[in-house]
């Protein structure tokens, strides 16, 4: 069902988290986007962006720490 | 689901596209493949949005003549399904 | 300026009535850390930003939040409609009703009216995005723990929905600490000059370009 539109392929990149990170600074990793739900599939899950989809998860089944 | 639920779902679904992608283009101005899908879903959601606006009236105040159609039931607070 | 839209960004459909969960829900609408309060802040914040990026991400994302705010006001508006005096009294909702009857107050579940003392705008650039950051946190709990009372698949949808839009939020205010413009900044840090958390002018931003320039040839000058 995950309808998965694919960015052209790009040079585009940004370091996730920068090489010169220094204390007393927080960080987002910075996202890299390389594919895209469909507009129907995205305004369902709420984002365009399967990475960022994080469904409310109240018994902590995708924690996969093995508990 | 009526006809104008439809496509009203349709045109949703493209502008949430489009905004999605304009948020993510502030901070990636630099990324040029997705300012080309934005561009993309921005036309269709322009044209969804004439089909709309033609069949069942304006969705922003505009100088369109008929002033009844803008103050016309339904608004978005209203079940949009009866 | 704003421009209004005649249509929510989510469709709200809901075809039962239910007050209880309507007093709960509208947290989201006037509460600490509903739509109201956090519109208000990004918009607010967007003024004193000296970076562009961060003006647009404050001005898009709070725009959207007036949008989610307007869902908000739907969700309880539908879930209160032509109710009866018993349900409204079964549900606790008459000391609200006695105040506003079936208007939708911007309030906190637990009847506190709307304060901006919930939100601040610093006028610090740093500091208003880790607000920002809170405050997403803070509505996506909020999210959580509304979808813990919910089991009518017509209020989880758009629920869900404004929940994960805050998650995405926080991943942009989190790049906005980062952009172009104040990459300069970071740079500053690697050599080991003091950080202010401060809004640099260009002229001041200038000076420690050239201050850049002149260690760099300084410490070339030292090797050979």
């Amino acid at each position: 069902m995950d309808v998965i539109k694919k960015l052209q392929a790009s040079d585009f990149f940004i370091e996730p988290i920068p090489k010169n990170a220094v204390e007393a600074m927080a960080y987002v990793p910075f996202q890299n986007a390389k594919t895209l739900y469909s507009p129907e599939q995205g305004i369902c899950m709420g984002t365009l962006f399967p990475e960022l989809s994080l469904p409310f998860d109240p018994e902590n089944r995708m924690r996969g720490d093995g508990q | 689901m009526t006809e104008r639920a439809i496509l009203l779902k349709k045109l949703s679904a493209v502008e949430f596209a489009a905004h999605e992608l304009h948020i993510y283009l502030d901070t990636h101005p630099d990324d040029v493949s997705a300012g080309k899908a934005m561009n993309e879903y921005d036309r269709q959601a322009n044209a969804l949005r004439l089909e709309f606006e033609s069949k069942f009236g304006p969705l922003t105040p505009g100088e369109d003549g008929n002033r009844w159609a803008w103050i016309s039931d339904p608004w978005p607070w209203n079940n949009q399904e009866d | 300026m704003f421009v209004y839209e005649k249509k929510l960004q989510y469709p709200v459909n809901i075809k039962n009535p239910n007050p209880a969960l309507a007093k709960i829900i509208i947290s989201q609408y006037g509460g600490p850390d509903g739509e109201l309060g956090a519109s208000l802040r990004y918009l607010s914040q967007r003024y004193t930003v000296p970076y562009p990026e961060v003006k647009a991400v404050l001005t898009d994302i709070g725009t959207e939040e007036l949008g989610h705010l307007e869902m908000v006001g739907t969700i309880v508006y539908q879930l209160t409609k032509g109710l009866t005096v018993e349900e409204i009294k079964a549900a606790g909702l008459d000391a609200y009703f006695v105040d506003h009857t079936a208007g939708i107050y911007p309030s906190a579940a637990s009847g506190v009216p709307f304060s901006a003392a919930a939100m601040q705008v610093k006028g610090d650039p740093i500091t208003d995005i880790h607000e920002d950051l809170a405050a997403e946190q803070k509505a996506r709990v909020t999210y959580d723990n509304i979808l813990r009372f919910c089991d009518d698949p017509d209020v989880i949808d758009p629920i869900r929905f404004l929940r994960q839009r805050e998650i995405v939020h926080y991943q942009r205010f989190g790049e906005a600490m980062r952009t172009k413009c104040n990459g300069l900044v970071m740079v500053m840090n690697t050599y080991k000059l003091i950080f202010v958390s401060e809004m640099l002018s260009l002229w001041k931003e200038l000076c420690i370009m050239l201050y850049l320039v002149i260690y760099i040839l300084h410490n070339h000058c030292l090797l050979t």
